[in-house]
């Protein structure tokens, strides 16, 4: 279908099919990121129509923004944790759904409910059952680690965190777990039984490497996601108490939207971006390393 | 999904055993991961004095209360929020994927310079968080244009954003799926290109269709923070920003706050319950392939 048509009617046809996403990605994603590029290069405050021009000031301004490099250690350690408790959570449950419990289809439907709803209701259903239903059960059981709510304190909020971004995303994970147990072949696995291996010897050798682009694809979609937590985040604990668990994304809104410093929050966004970028090309590049063929 | 398969050996009381501690297990998994939404349920019909002295009771000792779902409903403005979901989310995905649609059929079987250009652009895109474009954005279209609060700009942002990954993916399905040899017939029998597209290709890409449905509308149907940024008045409200307003102002009346977050996830829960195995296979799909 090609050759034979003239540059005008390419351009009518690239218009009439393209047209309408083209247009609105390059509007509102591509001169955007233009446009926040030269945003790092003012000191704009957001009202007024000046946007004075600082050159590379707004990038130091970032190197010594204290709050902004805690806030992103906080969501580095938030994102490590999470995903690893994701991941393994997910996959033995996974292990556990494919391994002939009846049932399998309900429980994993289940399982994945709370992916169907926003971080805000999510971050609000979870604020109650910290800060009354937990604390409700020291009545009468007595447990000094459930006395005051997790969400008054610096150490427990961080843990609520991580336990409902687990309980989240692991329902998600699973999904795609199962579909990784189900793909592995079964005569490979029948003729490793049959050589006499274990059943954990199975796992290990046979299961675990053949779900090599699995784990792959968990580990980035978990990694992406929990990088950018935002929602959750400003529900279940609005940052506080103290900002000890306000994660680099709700950093970014502050700074921005309410501190007026667009320039400096736009940096700090790029920031971001590329320290996730950098995290998650690392891990899908190991990740690929160890995929084998069957 | 494949079916599960039995396992070959040959069952002894071990394995029946093993099999019921397994079963066990995923069932309290289960019951824990679920507790969460049960306990908001039961203290939605509660008055609040019962939910602060005992959110674990089961029932008010004056009854169910439904008192708690009228007050919701009208402070919230539920019923507002709601349209205003179903008309954003709604447009928004029919749009997504009738332009996306086109466009990846148009990318799949051209070698023109533009199209390459962008798909790769769009692919590329997909791994930028929306953090980065957010603060432009709102500089851009709050104080350049002053087009915010408006559900049309929204809807419009929302396909500018969506439809990377919706051509993606539809790019990668006509070319697998869609055979050539269908269109060349259809050329020869004097279609033009957009007949060929409505008549024969479209049709053909239902499976995928669904999966972008699927996907964009959990996405969109909660997303908060791209209509905290566009929508800043009441009455353009929906409902992630609904109950956050709705939150703020009464976070003391937990009686009510449960009630409303009930009726916020019950639609979604309710849709759920008919349409699991497709969005359970959407999801499946949206992930392995992106």
């Amino acid at each position: 279908m090609k050759s034979k048509e003239s540059f005008m009617s390419k351009c009518t046809t690239f218009l009439i099919f393209a047209g309408p996403a083209v247009i609105s990605f390059i509007l509102v994603v591509i001169i955007p990121m233009i446009y926040g590029v030269y945003l790092t290069f003012t000191s704009w405050d957001g009202f007024s129509n000046a946007k004075p021009f600082v050159g590379l000031a707004n990038y130091g301004a970032v190197f010594q923004d204290k709050a902004f490099w805690t806030a992103l250690w906080i969501t580095v350690k938030y994102v490590f944790l999470s995903v690893i408790f994701i991941n393994a959570i997910a996959f033995i449950l996974a292990y556990l759904l494919t391994s002939g419990i009846k049932g399998q289809n309900f429980l994993r439907a289940g399982f994945f409910t709370p992916n169907l709803i926003g971080g805000i209701v999510l971050g609000y259903i979870w604020q109650f059952i910290f800060s009354r239903v937990i604390v409700n059960l020291n009545d009468f059981m007595n447990l000094p680690i459930f006395a005051k709510s997790w969400l008054s304190s610096p150490g427990g909020a961080f843990a609520a965190m991580v336990i409902v971004t687990t309980w989240q995303y692991s329902g998600y994970m699973l999904l795609i777990y199962i579909s990784g147990f189900v793909s592995v072949s079964q005569d490979l696995l029948e003729a490793a039984r049959i050589d006499g291996g274990s059943s954990g010897q199975v796992t290990r050798y046979i299961t675990i490497p053949m779900m090599m682009p699995s784990f792959v694809t968990c580990l980035f979609l978990s990694l992406t996601r929990c990088f950018k937590v935002y929602d959750l985040n400003l529900a279940l604990t609005g940052g506080g108490p103290y900002d000890s668990t306000k994660m680099a994304a709700m950093h970014i809104y502050t700074q921005a939207f309410e501190n007026h410093k667009y320039g400096v929050g736009q940096a700090e966004a790029l920031v971001l971006f590329l320290v996730m970028g950098i995290i998650a090309f690392i891990q899908i590049k190991t990740g690929k390393a160890k995929e084998v063929e069957a | 999904m494949a079916k599960e398969t039995k396992s070959v050996q040959v069952g002894g009381t071990r394995k029946k055993v093993l099999d019921g501690v397994k079963t066990i297990f995923v069932v309290f998994m289960f019951l824990f991961y679920m507790i969460p939404f049960i306990m908001v349920i039961l203290n939605s019909f509660k008055r609040k004095i019962n939910i602060v002295k005992n959110p674990l009771m089961l029932i008010d000792d004056k009854g169910v209360q439904f008192i708690n779902y009228v007050k919701a409903f009208d402070e919230m403005d539920f019923g507002t929020a709601f349209f205003n979901s179903i008309l954003v989310t709604g447009f928004s995905v029919g749009l997504i994927i009738l332009f996306s649609a086109m466009t990846a059929y148009l990318f799949v079987r051209t070698d023109w310079l533009a199209c390459k250009i962008f798909f790769a652009l769009m692919v590329a895109y997909m791994v930028v968080p929306f953090q980065v474009i957010m603060i432009p954005l709102v500089s851009i279209y709050g104080n350049i244009f002053g087009i915010l609060n408006s559900r049309t700009t929204l809807i419009f942002m929302n396909l500018g954003f969506g439809t990377g990954m919706a051509i993606f993916m539809c790019h990668g399905f006509i070319k697998t799926n869609v055979p050539l040899a269908l269109e060349e017939a259809a050329k020869i029998d004097g279609c033009t290109r957009l007949q060929i597209f409505f008549q024969i290709v479209f049709p053909l890409m239902k499976p995928i269709i669904s999966t972008i449905t699927i996907l964009n509308v959990l996405g969109l149907w909660n997303d908060y923070l791209l209509p905290n940024l566009v929508l800043g008045k009441k009455a353009l409200y929906t409902l992630p920003l609904a109950i956050r307003t709705f939150y703020g102002t009464f976070s003391n009346d937990l009686g009510k706050i449960m009630a409303a977050l009930v009726m916020i996830v019950a639609p979604i829960i309710l849709v759920y319950i008919f349409l699991q195995k497709y969005i359970i296979g959407g999801v499946v799909a949206g992930a392995v392939k992106s």
